[in-house]
C-alpha cells in the first residue's frame, strides 16, 4: 500500500520566517497525520512558557551551520545518530527530527512527546519512532 | 487513518487561533536564547582549540563542575562570567542592545536620508 507523506510548513506564528537563516523546518504528515503539529499544539496547552523554549532552541539551531552540540538542548539517537531531539532547556517539550540536504538543508520534524520524570521508555519509543519516519522519507 | 486523529489543517487552525507569542516582548525568551547561543559559541570554540571541560575550567580558574554546569545550562551566566570564558578563549565580547527595526523607525530613518539628500543638494 503507498504511503502519502508531505512536508508542512511550521506555523509562522511560531517559527517566523526571519529565523530560517542557515536551514528551513518543516513537519512531516504521514497519510493525513502529522504527529509533530500534535505535539506542538499539546506542548502550547501543556505549558506555553516551556514551549517558548523549544522555539528558542529551534532559533538558535535554525541560524547556525551546524548542529548544536548535544546538551541541554539537543540529543541524538544512539542506535542512528541522524535522529535529532530537540528540548527545551530544564523543561518538558521534546520534538524530534533529522537533517535532509536534498534540497537546501531543512530540519524536518516527525514526532514529539512531553517529557515527564523517569520515563526513559518514552524517550526511548519517541526516538525509534522518529527513525521509522525518517526511513519512510527516505525510502 | 486513524479517525480518531485531528486532521493537520484543524491542527493549523486552532494554531493559528492561539494568542501571538510575543517573543519579542518576552525576556524569559530573550534570556533563554541568548544563554542557549553563548553556550554553543563556547562548545564551539571549545571543540575549534580542542580545549576540555578540566582545560577551560583551569584557564578560568574555576572547578569542572561549574564549568559543566554553565555547559548544560544548568547554571546562569553573569557578565563577568561570560567575560571570563572570553577572555580563556582569546576572544572578543560582543554585548549590546540594539534598536529593534519596526516599521515606525524604519520610516523614520528613511526621512533621516531623504533630510540629508535635501540638505546636500
Amino acid at each position: 500500500m503507498k504511503i502519502a507523506l508531505t512536508l508542512i510548513n511550521f506555523p509562522e506564528k511560531c517559527i517566523p520566517k526571519e529565523w530560517k537563516i542557515e536551514h528551513n523546518i518543516k513537519l512531516l504528515e504521514v497519510d493525513g497525520r502529522c504527529e509533530a503539529l500534535e505535539a506542538i499544539l499539546e506542548f502550547n496547552n501543556n505549558d506555553n512558557r516551556d514551549f517558548k523554549k523549544l522555539l528558542s532552541t529551534f532559533k538558535i539551531q535554525l541560524r547556525s551551520k551546524k548542529i548544536l552540540h548535544e546538551g541541554s538542548r539537543l540529543s541524538k539517537y544512539s542506535a542512528n545518530k541522524e535522529i535529532l531531539e530537540f528540548k527545551s532547556n530544564r523543561g518538558h517539550s521534546r520534538l524530534f527530527g533529522f537533517l535532509s540536504e536534498n534540497s537546501g538543508s531543512i530540519i524536518i520534524c516527525t514526532n514529539g512527546y512531553w517529557k515527564t520524570t523517569g520515563k526513559k521508555a518514552k524517550q526511548d519509543a519517541a526516538f525509534r519512532r522518529a527513525d521509522t519516519l525518517r526511513n519512510l522519507y527516505f525510502d | 487513518m486513524n479517525p480518531t486523529h485531528k486532521k493537520t489543517q484543524e491542527l493549523l487552525e486552532e494554531i493559528n487561533g492561539l494568542p501571538n507569542l510575543d517573543f519579542d516582548k518576552d525576556p524569559e525568551f530573550l534570556a533563554d536564547y541568548a544563554n542557549g547561543l553563548i553556550v554553543q559559541d563556547i562548545l564551539n570554540l571549545m571543540d575549534k582549540k580542542q580545549i576540555s571541560q578540566t582545560e577551560l575550567a583551569n584557564m578560568i580558574g574555576k572547578s569542572r563542575q561549574y564549568v559543566s554546569r554553565i555547559l548544560i545550562e544548568k547554571r546562569n551566566f553573569t557578565i563577568k562570567s561570560i567575560a571570563s570564558f572570553a577572555c580563556a578563549l582569546n576572544c572578543d565580547l560582543n554585548l549590546s542592545i540594539t534598536e529593534r527595526k519596526t516599521a515606525a523607525n524604519v520610516e523614520v530613518n528613511e526621512n533621516v536620508e531623504v533630510n540629508k539628500l535635501l540638505l546636500s543638494s
